[in-house]
């Protein structure tokens, strides 16, 4: 039974790994909004996100923010660049205040989906300010 | 672990408890499928697309195996996919906002079965059963609390079904109310969904739990520990050895979905519930009048049950039987008709029309063309989810249709899994009856391998 008990364990913690792994790789590969701070400082694109299933509620202002992005659990850490949707009446450091080290500014103060100017386009935003659960 | 088997000229030998190739391969599949299932965003792309496709890919293998005679294959695998499904529901939280207490039960229900595993296949059949049935009590304590730690999920799904089964117990046509967006206007999915999108036989078996406990999700909470009576009733009456009988109850168990399905208010536990119910009367007559009415249940309860249909009257069950089975589900419908055509036909072909709109593709889905979506831009139409299903059902029945009720399972497993994945939208609840028509597959492909087990 302990050698059951042995295999099971050892069967699960491979699966951490993997999955530990595949997060790292999401993290320093794949990480959408770091991406986004790339080509903003390498002067490729201005246009930060122009289509998401997240977009600006009534009522709500688009922040563009830059803030820092930790691999879990440790001291590994880029620079995210994204758009949130968050209350008009909040101000940009209002806003920062719910990132990592946040530093915001307005990018739509009244966000439509026919807006084509600006990093946040057609009212899409990464994620909602305070924080929404993903459908 | 070791058994005593007798063998063909007599003599007694010791060896290890086996099942049949083609059930090993369908179990395996269907632990893949329920792992990639439990992935969650941001790892969808990474881990949970290739780990469906992997169990795509084994319940093809089932079905090839299953064309030829058995050969005896190791639980090792199945067992190693059982701990790996735990240690993705380990690495999970509850995707809603809940108290303390209820986020350490959803770390701790996968740790215990992590241990548990290696008990049931370890020890003997009196500590297999042991485990086996801890996890039962783990899973069933996890869930009947789910919605009291989640009194309010964000999600369109519980607000919708909700608001109309209450609608609907007050005497309101539930296709004609309008429940409001519990977004608020958060998310554009590239559509709306303001009525019930679902299927009348939702409203009839969610009514009873909003009556007695006031939310519908405990109904889906009860739907596990039927499930798991009814699939070990079916094991029985298959004479399926208990080993693969105690290994399908932990694969229900250790699921690392079950808890979110809840939560969210997904109708699959009911399905699988009722899918359930099918298989231990079909596994008396497959075709027969018990086993009609209940499969019929099936596209009662949810639309994307449709290649499955087709298989089933392919496999020639008795006609009278048939015509029986779809008076039931009609008789399902038809009240809400007569009560108010317009508004029930609307609501049941909302996700229809609403997959039409050319902004209904959802890049966060666990399928291949979201990930195509992610890589090239380019999104598929509804049409290639729908001609999958019947393509891979077509394909699958043309290898299984002597197989009776596991050939019917398996080619059913494998027509929706394939539709899923290519389709412009696929969650874990899909998945989860993707695997459990492959845990059922496989139940029915063990038939009487109690001989190859103690």
């Amino acid at each position: 039974m302990i050698r059951g008990i042995a295999r099971s364990m050892a069967a699960a913690a491979f699966a951490g790994i993997v999955l530990f792994a595949a997060s790292a790789i999401d993290f320093f590969a794949f990480c959408e909004q770091h991406r986004a701070w790339t080509r903003r400082q390498s002067g490729e694109s201005l246009v930060i996100r122009s289509e998401s299933m997240a977009v600006a509620r009534p009522g709500d202002a688009i922040f563009l923010c830059t803030s820092q992005h930790c691999f879990d659990g440790t001291a590994n850490c880029h620079v995210d660049l994204g758009c949130y949707c968050a209350p008009a009446e909040l101000s940009a450091d209002q806003v920062a205040g719910f990132l990592t080290d946040g530093k915001c500014s307005v990018d739509q103060a009244f966000p439509a989906p026919g807006d084509a100017t600006g990093s946040c386009q057609h009212a899409s935003c990464d994620g909602h300010i305070p924080p929404l659960a993903r459908p | 672990m070791g058994l005593v088997n007798r063998v063909g000229d007599g003599v007694l030998m010791k060896q290890n408890a086996t099942l049949p190739g083609d059930a090993q391969a369908a179990l395996v599949a269907s632990l893949l499928v329920g792992g990639g299932a439990g992935i969650s965003q941001p790892m969808r792309p990474l881990i949970g697309v290739p780990l469906v496709v992997a169990g795509f890919a084994m319940a093809w293998l089932a079905a090839v195996r299953a064309r030829k005679p058995s050969t005896p294959r190791s639980f090792s695998w199945v067992y190693f996919w059982l701990s790996a499904n735990t240690a993705i529901a380990l690495s999970a939280a509850p995707l809603y906002p809940a108290p303390r207490w209820y986020n350490l039960a959803y770390g701790v229900h996968p740790a215990i079965g992590i241990l548990l595993i290696g008990v049931a296949a370890g020890g003997g059949v009196k500590a297999r059963a042991v485990a086996t049935w801890m996890a039962v009590a783990s899973a069933s304590l996890l869930l009947i609390v789910t919605p009291i730690a989640i009194p309010q999920p964000s999600i369109d799904v519980w607000t919708l079904t909700q608001a109309s089964v209450k609608a609907m117990l007050h005497g309101i046509h539930p296709y004609a109310i309008a429940a409001p967006d519990t977004y608020q206007g958060a998310y554009d999915f590239g559509y709306r969904t303001v009525v019930f999108p679902y299927m009348p036989l939702d409203l009839i078996v969610n009514a009873p739990s909003v009556m007695l406990f006031g939310d519908y999700r405990f109904g889906l909470a009860v739907a596990f520990p039927v499930t798991v009576a009814l699939l070990r009733a079916a094991g029985r009456r298959m004479q399926v050895g208990n080993q693969t009988l105690d290994v399908a109850t932990l694969a229900l168990a250790l699921q690392p979905y079950s808890a979110f399905l809840v939560a969210a208010g997904y109708i699959e536990p009911i399905m699988v519930a009722a899918l359930a119910l099918f298989v231990l009367v079909s596994a008396r007559e497959m075709g027969g009048m018990a086993s009609a009415i209940t499969f019929f249940l099936l596209p009662a309860l949810k639309q994307y049950v449709a290649a499955p249909v087709l298989i089933f009257l392919a496999m020639k069950p008795r006609p009278r039987a048939v015509v029986i089975g779809m008076a039931v589900a009609a008789a399902t419908v038809a009240p809400f008709l007569v009560w108010r055509w317009h508004a029930t036909l609307a609501g049941m072909m909302a996700i229809v029309n609403n997959m039409r709109s050319p902004g209904a593709f959802r890049t966060d889905s666990l399928s291949l063309t979201a990930v195509a979506a992610l890589v090239s831009g380019v999104r598929v139409g509804p049409w290639l989810g729908a001609v999958a299903q019947l393509a891979s059902g077509a394909i699958a029945f043309a290898l299984l249709r002597r197989n009776g009720l596991a050939g019917f399972l398996v080619a059913s497993a494998l027509a929706v899994i394939a539709s899923f994945l290519v389709g412009t939208q696929a969650f874990a609840n899909y998945y989860a009856f993707g695997a459990a028509l492959l845990l059922f597959g496989a139940l029915s492909m063990a038939r009487q391998d109690a001989w190859l087990q103690p």
